[in-house]
């Protein structure tokens, strides 16, 4: 996982609730996410958004 | 000081309007607002942003050059510097409404003051009149687009530093050239207020290089990347933007003609830049 890859996580999910994403958001996401796979991350997304 | 000016029915049934963007017809029906009695008023782009258009956040200053140049282009004004200050004129106005002008000087200088040793803001009336968009009676059938011209000529319109728009010379230019990726990205650098940092010519440099080798007209890239460069987003959005261009339906096309942008693809491109941001800020501090 790279901060690019969570700021596309984050861009996934403001896409739906139209959150705002800061350069903080980013590097605060990417140490929590820094371990798991970035694809699961977009897949997270979409299952928190389709429940 | 502003003033009150009566809009007749024919403005809306005029055909050479009608080939404007609508942002530009409503622009037009401003600048008769903040004209004087001679018909002229303060050119500064930043300017008549503030009076007219003051709470369209999504319409820049470099946005409303874009529609001045418009109007330029469509013979309903003419812009001019005298001493260094943009001033606008505006031809038609006293056919359609009752300027009092023996009875008020204007503060404002003439166009036939205009310092001849100064560029205009943008070129005169005679130089358009070979440009291609001058040419209504002979529409170019690649051409699907009536304002595609309009759009890519305000291109460099953000360019309040060097204040020297395209000329004709360069607009006629543009398809007629092959267009290499560093000559495109020469373009737009040219036409940029100032230089964009590094990491920006290097991504856009490499979507531009990238959409040229796929074989992508360099032509749409060209409009794509004046498009682009008007609405301020980031270089990852680019191919879209030439996408856009490319195969706009005439739907999509009047849509383009009063942009909005949305507001998900702003928030996603706000995310991706943050994200570019972390990245270059990270590997700085791991370099």
């Amino acid at each position: 996982m790279t901060p690019n890859d969570a700021a596309r996580v984050l861009a996934k999910a403001a896409a739906v609730d139209q959150r705002t994403v800061g350069d903080a958001d980013v590097l605060a996401w990417y140490e929590i996410l820094a371990d798991l796979d970035p694809q699961d991350c977009l897949d997270a997304v979409k299952l928190h958004y389709a429940e | 000081m502003a003033r009150i000016r009566s809009v007749k029915p024919e403005f809306w049934a005029d055909e050479d309007l009608a080939d404007l963007p609508r942002d530009a017809r409503l622009l037009y029906i401003g600048l008769w607002n903040l004209a004087d009695e001679h018909a002229r008023l303060r050119g500064d782009p930043r300017y008549v942003k503030g009076q007219v258009f003051p709470y369209d956040d999504d319409l820049p200053p470099a946005g409303v050059e874009v529609l001045l140049n418009a109007l330029v282009v469509a013979k309903k004004a003419v812009r001019y510097r005298v001493a260094g200050k943009q001033y606008i004129f505006l031809p038609n106005l006293g056919k359609h409404q009752r300027l009092e002008a023996e009875k008020v000087p204007s503060r404002l200088p003439a166009p036939e003051d205009a310092d001849p040793d100064e560029p205009a803001p943008v070129p005169g009336l005679d130089a358009y009149a070979s440009a291609p968009r001058a040419d209504k009676s002979a529409p170019d059938p690649d051409r699907s687009e009536p304002h595609e011209e309009d759009h890519a000529l305000l291109y460099g319109s953000g360019s309040m530093e060097h204040e020297v728009p395209p000329t004709a010379a360069a607009l006629t230019r543009r398809d007629d050239e092959p267009a290499t990726t560093q000559a495109l990205i020469g373009e737009w650098i040219e036409h940029c207020r100032k230089r964009p940092p590094g990491p920006v010519i290097g991504q856009v440099s490499k979507q531009v290089k990238a959409m040229i080798e796929e074989g992508i007209d360099p032509a749409d890239v060209r409009r794509g990347l004046a498009a682009w460069h008007v609405k301020g987003i980031h270089p990852s959005a680019l191919p879209s933007v030439v996408n856009e261009l490319m195969n706009a339906s005439p739907t999509a096309a009047l849509a383009r003609a009063s942009p909005r942008p949305s507001t998900t693809d702003l928030r996603v491109n706000q995310a991706i830049a943050a994200g570019e941001r972390v990245q270059a800020m990270l590997e700085g501090r791991t370099a």
